[in-house]
């Protein structure tokens, strides 16, 4: 039996320059490998060829959000940031959004989706989205006609003033949803809700 | 090509290193790892490559047809230990059989790669990033992958030097880049090789360096996490009230009724009392 060299250190080449950082430390992921080589004599170098991706082409975006279980069948217009970087709403109550900031629904990263409760006067595109449940079903439609599927992973009550920035706005390895509405309680001497509900979404595989 | 009949087996003794890496809570309660594979075997068949739970061996995720230089996305794991398995995809190809148990850590990402001439594939595990650039930043790493060359320079057109002398299986750092397509400059001794790359602001991403038909060189390169372009600040006002209004006056209605009911009773009480008094006079 002939050995098969396996040289398995996650070795460093270092990259220079003020901007390298140091590379994360490895971690045990796999243990126990066999490797049987197969008894096929060896073929030619081949071209490398990409798997396919469903990732949407550049300017693709998101049309539109449909929830089911909470009868959520909405428009989503872009949404930017105001001068002090905050979060603009959508201008519609019966509208939710999608940061243009954000990923696009199907590609890498989080998707940041948004819309009101309420206004002073009516309810909001999410004023069920506290009765959502973990496993439900979120669809979003793409401008390419395609539509890319997820379910409810959590949600979380936060106060504004706390906003979890870097669970909501992180980096994901693969495509997320959030999805951010307020909540309560309300104050009814500054007329805002404390609170922001944010409805993490993991796509269905 | 010598039969190989037996199995060869070996074990990884890769040392656990926390990671200081900030997770909230609430995140980090039940929060998944994630594992991609990448075929990256230059001379190797196509695979099929599936992870399923060591107990009870059920299937979670199957990728059929996998060809070299195809790396998957990323599958979403609780944490835990699953077996890795690869196999040809066309039997008779010369495709290893490959059987691994793989780790799954909490908020982890970790490409699993198997690398190196047909004759001495084998199984290379790295850890990916998970973390945000600066703002306004891309951020990428080079792998070396190629099994003809041993030693590979790569610098992006702007002069950010991503490999010094890689040799076969080196993981280099990420360096900041700036975000857009531009090119990265190959070098070995036998000269230099251009590839575009196009770097995706608030990514972190992968070259894999690797061989070429022709026996030159290209990069394969993957998106290894996403961010925002920018991070908004604090949240956000979605609530005018009109829920929270209706809900306090729907409380102010009942206790209205309340009161109402307990003023009602207290009169009746006090009339009946009243007539008692007038009559127990009367009397």
């Amino acid at each position: 039996m002939a050995a098969v060299a396996c040289a398995l250190a996650v070795g460093g080449t270092v990259a220079s320059g003020a901007a390298a950082r140091p590379a994360p430390a490895p971690v045990p992921v796999a243990q126990h490998v066999s490797v049987q080589p197969a008894a096929a004599p060896a073929a030619p170098l081949q071209d490398p060829q990409p798997l396919p991706a469903d990732t949407p082409a550049a300017g693709v975006v998101p049309t539109r959000l449909l929830i089911p279980d909470i009868g959520v069948d909405a428009a989503l217009p872009p949404l930017s940031l105001d001068e002090n970087r905050v979060l603009l709403p959508p201008g519609d109550l019966d509208t939710a959004g999608w940061y243009t900031g954000s990923a696009v629904p199907g590609a890498v990263g989080p998707a940041i989706l948004a819309g009101h409760v309420d206004d002073t006067e009516t309810a909001g595109v999410f004023a069920r989205l506290h009765e959502l449940q973990p496993g439900a079903s979120i669809t979003v439609q793409l401008s390419d006609g395609t539509s890319r599927q997820y379910r409810m992973d959590r949600s979380e009550d936060v106060a504004k003033a706390e906003f979890p920035t870097e669970q909501v706005y992180g980096p994901t390895p693969n495509s997320q949803l959030r999805i951010i509405t307020c909540n309560g309680p309300y104050d009814f001497d500054a007329m805002h809700y404390r609170n922001n509900l944010v409805v993490f979404a993991v796509p269905v595989e | 090509m010598p039969r190989r009949s037996l199995p060869f087996t070996l074990a990884l003794a890769l040392a656990l290193v926390p990671a200081a890496v900030a997770v909230s809570p609430a995140a980090a309660a039940d929060a998944p790892g994630y594992i991609r594979v990448a075929h990256l075997s230059p001379d190797t068949a196509a695979a099929d490559i599936s992870l399923s739970a060591l107990s009870g061996g059920t299937t979670l995720y199957e990728l059929t047809d996998v060809p070299y230089g195809g790396v998957s996305k990323y599958m979403t794991l609780t944490p835990g230990t699953y077996a890795l398995a690869m196999a040809p995809s066309v039997a008779g190809t010369n495709t290893p059989v490959v059987n691994a148990d793989i780790e799954v850590a909490s908020g982890k990402a970790v490409t699993i790669a198997a690398v190196g001439p047909n004759a001495s594939i084998n199984i290379k595990t790295i850890e990916d990033d998970l973390t945000a650039p600066a703002a306004g930043t891309s951020r990428a790493r080079v792998v070396q992958a190629s099994t003809t060359q041993n030693s590979i320079s790569v610098k992006t057109a702007a002069g950010v030097q991503l490999a010094s002398n890689a040799a076969f299986g080196d993981v280099g750092s990420y360096a900041d880049v700036a975000p857009g397509a531009t090119t990265v400059t190959l070098t070995t001794s036998s000269g230099d090789t251009p590839a575009d790359v196009d770097f995706a602001d608030g990514a972190a991403q992968t070259l894999f360096v690797v061989d070429k038909a022709s026996g030159g060189l290209t990069v394969v390169s993957v998106l290894d996490s996403s961010t925002v372009t920018e991070t908004p600040v604090g949240g956000m006002s979605t609530g005018g009230g009109a829920l929270a209004i209706a809900a306090r006056s729907g409380e102010q209605t009942l206790a209205g009724g309340v009161l109402l009911a307990v003023l009602a009773l207290a009169l009746t009480l006090a009339g009946l009392r009243g007539r008692r008094a007038e009559t127990a006079r009367r009397a």
